[in-house]
């Protein structure tokens, strides 16, 4: 008895393992086109790689742009391109089967921290992705500039003081006597 | 949604400190990168448009092309497992890669770039090119396909037996051998298995046993392929002082030549019967027609190699002798020309000679005790030149020319090996003024007059210092400085690698000079290194050299060298007979040598803390010092417990301390152990005490220094975050995160420091990569503090956790914090990203207290800007800018003299060093900040007054007289 049960649990475990193994697995194809961004693909041969789930499944990229990713399910994927000098846009990949058997992928534009929409518009497959933008690390120093200068705070203080010190002598010589008069009374 | 993000974006941009961004010019000038290849395991020397490229495929799962002439990358690509194959043929390089699958990669030999790919669910075993046009043959697990270019399909497979190990594939017209290793069993011997293969069309041909006693690894077999005559083995059974060799596909007659003088005539059987053979041709592209191979034998007490070509004279096949090399612990290694090298250990270094073809020879001076005995050589020709490459067993690559015996260039690949590296602080330059203030000491100088005069003489020896150095008070880049030499803002660290290779390497942070190297072994074995400690450090105008000590492991053994950090002398070597299990420092110094001390901690039925420096005086030290020590043991990946002990000090006679159960902490059924994170060195310092709110009351905040952090795998799906008391096993806090995936594509990572844990995970799509963030308080209700009379593990409240997630930018393998002198600049949470940049996020992004909704006046007051999940990746904040630092596993932190000022570093594969000012630059001058007009301007204020003051006397004199 205890031998057939055996026997019967290891018919399970191959067939489990079978199904497993068998589980059948699909490329996704996608080049990386030319743009006013990013104008010659090859330099991202070495520079740059489509990565599947944040790393579960990579590609490299070939010359041309192109590249394939081997391997995944069916499901949901995200593919990004993860290139040290351009941005791109994230994809959402949703690998379906048809009722007559065949594969269908399904690849939206998507943000991450957003819910996915279902609205968003289909890409066209093999999928044709181009960069975004190129990163710009650098902060560019700021060179002399008249209009910053005056327009430093310690600067208008010195020029409210000038003004204090040569301009307000020169209305007073200006004002009528009797008024002045009448000033210097008021602050007596 | 599109234009929430943005606005989103723009507030974060307006609200947030502004961290400075790097400017174009200091690129380069504050930071520095070295791509790495990790030590090669094949070097193929090939030229290609009259540029001579060495093409390595290495232990750290790199394909690279150096350029013979320079040592600079060509061209590299980290691979997604270990290298099966590696081949270089027609202007085209092959791999096989991968771990559980495998991967053929087919790249451009110049350029690097992919020109097609094909992947196999299984293990790959060796890939070769098909001669004459652009196909592969592969084989992964037990199936050997061909493979062909542009086709997703492969043009035939074919499954193999599993009655042999199959690793070596040869192809010669129209046939595909693959050769494996046949088990021995009760009715034969081991042996080798050939099947042929129709290459065409995938049909077995035949199938044999053949070379009975040998395996195809062992120095007792070599393969050689030749367009012209065919494929062959060539082999000496075991105890026959008789060669075989046989043609492959040939089995009647099973071998084509046999005979005991086929290699050297002088051997006589003794010397025979210990003799093995190596192939020089690892690449059947390197010779196409005269395949060669070497035999090394001891003859007379000499160790000898000569280096053999097969080829044919008539029908009768023949083997030439090449070169005859003296060859004690030599490394050969052919060219694409005729010639081959023996690179072998002299007394200064290695000797080099190149035969066969052109006559060279040449010399290495270099200590082996710093980068090991050679391990491998490669001959490359620049032009006519010869290039011999020498890798040594550290990893370092040095190219060598005939008629000097000093490298053309060198690189050091161990760094790409690095496990752990420490930071140490160099003493400043001594000025003048220090110098009289050692001098101006009383013990020296008893004088009080003398000293006086010293003084003033050195206070205006250091004025002319200072306008001689163009009034050089902002400026910490001195590059003629000497890597073990400081300045005065702490800029100029010592960098202090120590790499599983067994190499302890010491690099200024500033421009990654090289300082100095060292080879750690255990006799012949090198030290795999684990952890780096600075045990002494640098003290100014003391005579007392700061220390680093290296530690790691070695067969069953413990080894643990102390350097000195200036020079790089060893000062000590002991070999503690142990198998850490966690290696720390301890909270005493060794009254001997006036070190930190160092502990071991050895799990096991009697557990117990190993004391370096092994000295009973030193284990009393750390008893007579320290309050109870704690140390927790079982938290490596896999446990499902995590036991406390405490160290016990009574009779004290041994270099190593027993330790006694203290607590246990078990984790829930079916959950494992992931991951353990704690402080790094000084991480738990802060300079205030808690956060002030908008209304100006107090959230005092939890600082724990024996904070822990345990990450566990559950077996229902997620993961469960633990914070614990390390003291007293206390559970703290936890936290699980039902939907978190936590694998080697997703590496679990967190960072510790002050009173906030930042970890991030995968958690499935949508949400991608999440970061969150945990900090922890006294008190829940502001100025309210933990009631407790003394600061105890044992007595301190739970803490208050503030939590909050976002969804990260990208996949990051290693996550790190700023540290500054007095942790007063707020810290950058820097994230080591899969993509090779090294991102720097403020705390004020990744602050839990960020309100959901518009944040209200307190809450602007204190700060606070509104929640939004998506962490920016802002370009601003990559401090690796155009860099793809490749393989982050760690990220370290240290601090300048100036409060505003870190030193970040970077490094697993790459190696990047950077600094960074989290707050801005508040304590230091711009760098365009003119000290000449500063100097112009008051002088000409100066003169100005001088000049008015006359006319000034004279108007007022004036009008006095009006």
């Amino acid at each position: 008895m205890l031998i057939r049960l055996l026997l019967i649990i290891q018919s399970v475990l191959i067939l489990a393992a079978t199904v497993l193994a068998l589980e059948k697995t699909y490329r996704l194809r996608g080049t990386i086109a030319a743009n006013d961004v990013l104008g010659d693909v090859s330099e991202l041969a070495t520079r740059a790689e489509a990565v599947v789930n944040g790393g579960e499944h990579r590609a490299f990229i070939q010359k041309d742009g192109s590249f394939v990713v081997e391997n995944l399910t069916l499901g949901d994927w995200l593919l990004e391109v993860a290139s040290a000098d351009y941005a791109f846009p994230k994809i959402h990949v949703h690998i379906a089967t048809s009722e007559e058997g065949r594969a269908s992928v399904a690849a939206r534009y998507v943000q991450i921290g957003t819910e996915w929409s279902e609205d968003a518009p289909v890409l066209a497959y093999p999928l044709k992705i181009e960069a975004s933008a190129k990163y710009d690390f650098f902060t560019p120093r700021q060179g002399f500039s008249i209009v910053a200068m005056f327009s430093n705070p310690y600067m208008l203080m010195v020029g409210a003081s000038l003004a204090a010190i040569f301009i307000m002598p020169k209305l007073q010589a200006n004002l009528d006597p009797e008024t002045l008069k009448e000033l210097q009374n008021k602050d007596e | 949604m599109l234009a929430r993000l943005a606005l989103t974006a723009l507030t974060l941009a307006a609200c947030l400190p502004g961290a400075r961004a790097l400017f174009p010019d200091e690129a380069g000038r504050i930071d520095w990168y070295r791509a790495q290849i990790g030590a090669p395991t094949a070097l193929i020397p090939h030229t290609h448009n009259h540029t001579a490229l060495l093409y390595a495929a290495t232990q750290r799962n790199v394909v690279a092309a150096l350029r013979a002439a320079d040592g600079q990358l060509a061209w590299r690509h980290v691979l997604d497992g270990p290298i099966s194959a590696f081949s270089v043929r027609d202007a085209r390089v092959l791999t096989q890669s991968g771990a559980n699958h495998s991967h053929v990669h087919v790249w451009d030999a110049a350029s690097g770039g992919l020109e097609w790919s094909f992947a196999q669910p299984a293990p790959g075993r060796g890939a070769v090119f098909v001669r004459d046009c652009a196909d592969v043959i592969a084989l992964a697990g037990d199936a050997l396909v061909r493979l062909a270019p542009g086709s997703s399909e492969p043009v035939w497979e074919l499954p193999l037996n599993r009655t042999a190990a199959y690793s070596r594939i040869v192809v010669h017209n129209d046939a595909v051998f693959a050769i494996g290793d046949a088990p021995q069993t009760r009715s034969a011997k081991r042996r080798l298995h050939v099947v042929q293969v129709d290459a065409a069309t995938g049909a077995l041909r035949k199938q044999y046993d053949t070379a009975e006693g040998i395996a195809l690894r062992g120095g007792s077999v070599v393969v050689l392929e030749s367009r012209e005559y065919g494929a062959y083995m060539v082999w000496r059974e075991p105890e026959n002082i008789v060669w075989y060799v046989h043609r492959l596909g040939l089995t009647a007659p099973m071998w084509e030549l046999y005979h005991a003088k086929l290699v050297e005539i002088e051997l006589m059987p003794p010397d025979m019967l210990t003799s093995t053979i190596a192939e020089l041709d690892i690449d059947a592209g390197l010779n196409d027609n005269t395949p060669r191979f070497s035999l090394s034998y001891s003859k007379d007490g000499k160790s000898k190699s000569v280096v053999v070509e097969m080829f044919r004279d008539g029908d009768r096949l023949e083997m030439r002798k090449v070169a005859s090399f003296l060859a004690d612990g030599s490394a050969i290694a052919a060219s694409p020309r005729r010639s081959v090298v023996a690179v072998r250990p002299t007394d200064t270094g290695a000797a080099w000679r190149v035969r066969g073809g052109d006559k060279h020879a040449g010399d290495y001076t270099y200590a082996r005790s710093a980068y090991g005995p050679v391990a491998r050589a490669a001959l490359v020709y620049v032009g006519d030149e010869p290039r011999v490459v020498v890798q040594t067993r550290s990893g370092q690559l040095a190219a060598l020319r005939p008629g000097s015996s000093e490298p053309l260039w060198t690189r050091n690949e161990a760094l790409g090996h690095a496990a752990d590296m420490a930071f140490l602080t160099l003493p400043p330059p001594a000025s003048a003024a220090e110098h009289a203030a050692k001098e101006t000491d009383s013990s020296v100088q008893p004088s009080p007059v003398a000293r006086y005069i010293l003084r003033w003489v050195a206070t205006g020896r250091a004025l002319v210092e200072w306008v001689a150095a163009g009034f050089g008070i902002a400026s910490g880049d001195r590059p003629a400085l000497a890597p073990t030499e400081g300045d005065h803002f702490g800029f100029r660290k010592l960098a202090v690698f120590g790499a599983s290779t067994g190499a302890v390497t010491a690099v200024s942070s500033q421009d990654g000079a090289h300082a100095w190297s060292h080879y750690l072994t255990h006799g012949r074995t090198p030290v795999r290194i684990e952890r780096v400690f600075v045990t002494r450090s640098s003290q100014a105008l003391s005579t007392d050299a700061p220390v680093i000590v290296a530690a790691g492991r070695a067969r069953n053994a413990t080894v643990v060298a102390a350097f000195d950090a200036l020079t790089g002398r060893v000062l000590s070597e002991d070999t503690l007979p142990l198998i850490y299990a966690r290696a720390f420092e301890l909270p005493a110094t060794d009254p001997a040598t006036g070190q930190r001390l160092l502990g071991f901690a050895v799990a096991g039925a009697e557990p117990r803390v190993a004391v370096w420096p092994p000295t009973a005086d030193a284990a009393r030290a750390l008893c007579a010092h320290t309050a109870p020590l704690y140390v927790e043991l079982g938290d490596q990946a896999g446990s499902t417990a995590v036991h406390g002990y405490r160290v016990a000090c009574a009779d004290v006679t041994e270099p190593w301390l027993a330790a006694e159960p203290a607590w246990e902490f078990v984790l829930p059924a079916g959950e494992t152990l992931i991951s353990a994170t704690r402080y790094e060195h000084g991480a738990q310092h802060t300079a205030l005490q808690g956060r002030v709110l908008g209304d100006r009351s107090v959230l005092y905040k939890y600082i724990n220094p024996h904070l822990g952090v345990l990450a566990t795998q559950r077996a229902a799906g997620g993961i469960a975050v633990y914070l614990i008391d390390r003291v007293s096993g206390r559970l703290l806090h936890s936290v699980v995160h039902e939907q978190a995936v936590v694998s080697r594509a997703h590496p679990f990572v967190a960072t510790l420091s002050e009173n906030r844990l930042v970890y991030q995970f995968w958690r499935g799509l949508p949400a991608g990569y999440v970061t969150a963030v945990a900090e922890l308080f006294e008190s829940d209700r502001p100025d309210t503090r933990n009631e407790s009379p003394a600061v105890s593990s044992l007595d301190l409240q739970l803490p208050s956790v503030v939590m909050a997630a976002f969804v990260a930018p990208e996949a990051a393998t290693a996550l790190g914090t700023t540290r500054t002198g007095s942790s007063i600049t707020t810290r950058d949470v820097l994230f080591g990203l899969a993509s090779g940049k090294l991102l720097a996020l403020p705390d004020a992004l990744l602050d839990p207290r960020r309100p959901m909704g518009a944040p209200t006046k307190d809450e602007q007051a204190e700060g606070l800007v509104a929640y939004a999940a998506p962490l920016p990746l802002d370009p601003r904040r990559v401090l690796s800018h155009g860099h793809a630092v490749a393989g982050i596993a760690h990220v370290r932190s240290a601090p300048t003299h100036l409060e505003s000022t870190a030193l970040v570093a970077a490094f697993g594969l790459d190696v990047f060093f950077s600094r960074t000012s989290p707050s801005g630059l508040f304590d230091q001058l711009s760098p365009t900040f003119s000290k000449a007009n500063l100097v112009i301007t008051s002088l000409a204020l100066v003169a100005g007054c001088l000049l008015g003051a006359p006319m000034v006397r004279r108007k007022l004199t004036t009008r006095a007289w009006a």
